[in-house]
């Protein structure tokens, strides 16, 4: 399963798993200070190299929040919840139909 | 024979006599919602009881006709609040999830006619300013396409609204909360506001909508997203029925890639801010002094 990972993110920084992963505990993950942090905590590892979009991030105005922004639930999305972290580009997809001309007879 | 001459007086009182007692007759045998319904007052004159009936009769109306049950809410604008919308054109990709989302939501007709608040237009890459040359029918197997980039365009929400200027009965205003909505009971469906819109905001309800039972969004604002009537006018409402209770509009929540940001224009904490601060930042047409709250960033 894990043979099937392709690393396309940043070979010259990141040329291996353990340069995020932590090669004692599996379950963590490792700033480049050595700090032992949860996946849920993801952010910071990638805010490491990505500053600006990381101080976006937690302005709001990268990424995605969904939910109540009041009120309510709020949920925050994290990098790693849009951007596959070992393949970051996002990749062409397929987009929703045009709409009808007006001259189309689902239009009439 | 004298010949009865026909004075036009007498013409006139025949046909005023006949025209009265011919509406009053149709008012007396019609049901009492639909007598309620046809003496309606206009919306910002209603007072909280009539506002209740009003709730009533939509939603027993909307029952029987769609067979479903319906929450109409009238709830008005949150203190304190100016609703913007930011969009980041260095993110879009044109792949549409933002019009289907709202036409999901805002119960829009699904085909004869269609109806769509939002158009995505796509323009040559360096050619931000002649939106004449603008296609929105583009349907490649795939986007974003190299050479291009995406504007999606909806109901700019102007704090100077020119199609509330041109309304000759009143029947679209700007709410406190700025968000510029239609009374669909007052429209008179004579599409003025379309002619005056220059962001092509508005659309036309040619037909009543046509969806499928379980197709409808129940939850529904009286200004918002509730079931139109044939021959009225609609827009985008910033999703009143979900923002007003703190949700973010439908197009925000299904953008992959998070172009679409939502928020409040009083508020210093707010993202809208935050973007208007440090971003580059324009607003379409601002030469026509529409003043619109719908503001295009670039991130990058």
């Amino acid at each position: 399963m894990h043979t099937d990972i392709k690393l396309r993110h940043a070979p010259e920084a990141l040329p291996w798993c353990l340069a995020c992963h932590d090669v004692k505990n599996r379950d963590k993950l490792h700033l480049v200070n050595g700090d032992l942090i949860d996946f849920t905590e993801s952010y910071r590892l990638c805010g490491q190299c990505h500053g600006t979009n990381y101080r976006d991030w937690k302005a709001g105005i990268h990424g995605k929040r969904v939910g109540y922004f009041s009120g309510g639930k709020r949920t925050y999305y994290l990098c790693v919840n849009c951007h596959n972290p070992h393949d970051p580009k996002f990749k062409p997809i397929k987009p929703e139909p045009p709409p009808f001309r007006p001259q189309d007879k689902e239009n009439g | 024979m004298a010949k009865e001459k026909l004075t036009r007086r007498a013409f006139l009182r025949t046909l005023v006599t006949a025209g009265v007692s011919a509406s009053a007759f149709s008012l007396a045998s019609c049901s009492r919602a639909k007598r309620e319904s046809f003496f309606q007052k206009h919306f910002l004159e209603m007072t909280d009881p009539e506002k209740k009936e009003l709730i009533a009769r939509l939603e027993e109306r909307y029952l029987s006709k769609y067979g479903r049950a319906f929450d109409v809410s009238v709830k008005g604008a949150v203190k304190g609040t100016l609703w913007g919308y930011g969009l980041d054109l260095s993110r879009c990709i044109g792949c549409r999830r933002c019009v289907y989302a709202c036409v999901r939501e805002n119960n829009l007709s699904r085909h004869n006619p269609q109806t769509q608040w939002i158009r995505v237009l796509r323009l040559k890459k360096g050619n931000l300013v002649d939106l004449d040359k603008a296609d929105h029918y583009y349907n490649p197997p795939e986007v974003p396409e190299p050479d291009y980039f995406y504007m999606p365009v909806q109901c700019q929400h102007c704090e100077n609204p020119p199609c509330v200027k041109v309304c000759p009965v009143h029947a679209t205003w700007k709410e406190p909360d700025g968000l510029v909505v239609v009374d669909y009971n007052w429209c008179i469906g004579c599409r003025y506001c379309m002619a005056a819109c220059p962001y092509r905001g508005r659309t036309f309800n040619w037909s009543e909508p046509k969806l499928e039972k379980e197709e409808w969004n129940t939850e529904v604002h009286y200004l918002g997203n509730r079931p139109r009537m044939k021959n009225v006018v609609d827009k985008c409402t910033f999703c009143v029925q979900r923002v007003r209770n703190g949700r973010y509009p439908a197009c925000v929540e299904a953008c992959p890639t998070g172009t679409r940001k939502f928020g409040n224009l009083l508020d210093p904490e707010s993202e809208m801010r935050y973007m208007i601060a440090h971003k580059r930042v324009f607003r379409l047409k601002e030469e026509l002094n529409t003043q619109p709250k719908f503001y295009y960033f670039f991130a990058e």
